[in-house]
């Protein structure tokens, strides 16, 4: 299995998008080159219930297509504000028929206030079936 | 379906493939159309690349909810939907909807929105609720309240243990049971009409006398357990189960036009503390002696549930340690302080009571008739140390 490399400065753009928003939960789009994250951009969490549901605006779907034009793999992340950084069965369920196979990155603040957030990557097949992918965080 | 309009070859619009379609489109990211609409381009993509299809469009024809169009980064629902006409050199996207969201079903996100609005609930919160297990010891006039508020607000597991048949005089205040129930038994009573309330709460129905040979093993099941009994044999049986298994106790009683609850936390005291003896037999009315104003029950049996919730949760100051008086003619609540006794025979530093005994015996209360024949029924399987106890509905 290949590691998903994570630039620190792009973590650090990831947790403070979940945190400014809670109890919300978050999403937004990563653009990947050979397994690297390069690009992550913050979506408008659209779903009437943003603390327990979240849905791309047309501008997150514009960011998916500029990063795609720019030749970027694209990937997905959102947030767990409470709950484990693993897809529930709501993602799942999305996933499988939108996004198959796509990078997802999970980020969970259920122990933010002690042993800080968890993140974490996955990807959902056509089945549903999720498989973890090794994540590393790396300089710059 | 838009019928396709066609303006010539000179016409020629690209479609930009999505990832997870480009399997489909031998891996193309941009495919170029004809058609002189954005429907007419899908479908003329659909002819060409099977599969591709099914992705788009369900079963009668209309495009996918999770399937987002774009022409030029517009959305095709600001334009003209499908008819939206395509000039040469336009782009068309497809974009499938990128969503997802917590464990709650639409159901259950409508049903608790306004704890969901809560701070101190919120998803959290809810989960905690739904992932709660609670024991309701009689499904009378507190368990009524208690059970349909508890499950009103989405605890996951209820159970609940009574031995009675609904009776036309518990419709007074039992507002678990209705007047067709009458003659059924009180547990499936009880698990009708939470269904009717709320599906998603799962009710384990116990149909028995909850006696010193069975607490133990029934209270380890859950995490609170909520005491509506009546009479005194059965709340020292409770109380000392579950001081035993240190699981919490949302105590209450009832008298008339008067209501007490407290809460019992392991460590912090338990009803022994503060009544180590019963009074003497008959020294107390039960309500069936006594009678009882029907909405008194309904009151504190509402205010168990209440700090059910609050223990589920972890929030707010629930009555550990406390005690609430509630005078319904004066209309006054009252909170007096209580300690944990050191020398408390259940609870106290140096035990004197460490397994369930005969509480019939201990209050000087004959055993009610229905136990006589539970103990029969149960005598071929085996022999018990202690005494079983009835737990009616107050
Ligand atoms: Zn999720
Ligand atoms: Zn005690």
């Amino acid at each position: 299995m290949m590691m998903i490399e994570l630039p620190r400065p792009l973590a650090d753009d990831l947790v403070r998008h979940a945190r400014e928003a809670q109890p919300d939960e978050v999403c937004g789009v990563l653009g990947l080159r050979a397994e690297r994250v390069v690009r992550l951009e913050r979506a408008r969490n659209a779903a009437a219930t943003p603390t327990v549901r979240f849905t791309f605006d047309d501008d997150g779907y514009r960011r998916v297509m500029q990063l795609e034009r720019e030749g970027l793999e694209i990937g997905i992340y959102h947030s767990h504000p409470a709950s484990a950084p693993y897809p529930s069965a709501t993602d799942r369920a999305e996933m499988s028929a939108t996004w198959p196979d796509c990078l997802q990155l999970m980020i969970s603040l259920r122990h933010d206030a002690t042993t800080g957030p968890e993140v974490k990557a996955y990807r959902i097949d056509r089945n549903g079936v999720v498989s973890v992918e090794d994540l590393a965080l790396v300089d710059g | 379906m838009v019928a396709s309009v066609t303006v010539g070859e000179t016409m020629t619009a690209k479609v930009y493939i999505p990832t997870p379609f480009r399997s489909l489109t031998e891996k193309q990211a941009r495919v170029e159309v004809h058609s002189g609409t954005v429907g007419g381009a899908l479908d003329e993509l659909a002819a060409r690349f099977p599969g591709l299809r099914e992705r788009l469009r369900d079963a009668q024809g209309a495009l996918h909810g999770y399937v987002n169009v774009y022409v030029n980064s517009q959305p095709i629902d600001d334009l003209q939907g499908e008819g939206t006409a395509l000039k040469d050199g336009d782009e068309v996207s497809i974009i499938p909807a990128v969503a997802g969201g917590d464990i709650f079903t639409e159901e259950q996100v409508k049903r608790y929105s306004r704890h969901l609005l809560l701070a101190d609930v919120g998803p959290l919160g809810q989960r905690k609720l739904m992932n709660a297990r609670v024991l309701l010891i009689g499904a009378g006039g507190l368990g009524s309240p208690a059970a349909l508020y508890l499950a009103a607000a989405g605890v996951g597991t209820l159970g609940i243990v009574d031995f009675d048949v609904v009776d036309h005089s518990n419709l007074q205040r039992q507002i678990l049971h209705q007047t067709d129930d009458i003659g059924k038994l009180k547990v499936e009573s009880a698990k009708e009409s939470i269904g009717a309330m709320n599906p998603n709460v799962n009710v384990e129905a116990h149909n028995m006398i909850l006696d010193s040979t069975n607490a133990l093993e029934l209270f380890k099941q859950y995490d609170i357990i909520v005491n509506g009994v009546d009479n005194f044999p059965a709340r020292y049986l409770a109380n000392d189960a579950a001081v035993m298994l240190g699981k919490t106790m949302v105590d209450a009683g009832i008298n008339q036009f008067e209501g007490m609850v407290s809460v019992y936390q392991p460590g912090q005291g338990c009803y022994r503390c503060l009544y180590p003896a019963p009074p003497p037999p008959g020294a107390v009315q039960s309500c069936a002696e006594a009678g009882v104003l029907g909405v008194l029950p309904g009151i504190v049996g509402s205010v168990q549930a209440l700090e059910t919730i609050k223990l589920i949760l972890g929030i707010g100051e629930p009555l550990i340690g406390k005690l609430l008086l509630f005078d319904a003619l004066t209309m006054e609540f009252r909170t007096l302080r209580t300690r944990r006794d050191p020398a408390c025979p259940v609870c106290g530093d140096h035990p004197t009571i460490t397994a369930l005994i005969d509480y019939h015996e201990f209050c000087g209360i004959p055993q009610p008739p229905e136990l006589v024949e539970q103990r029969a029924a149960e005598e071929d399987s085996h022999v018990r140390e202690a005494e079983p106890v009835a737990v009616g509905a107050s």
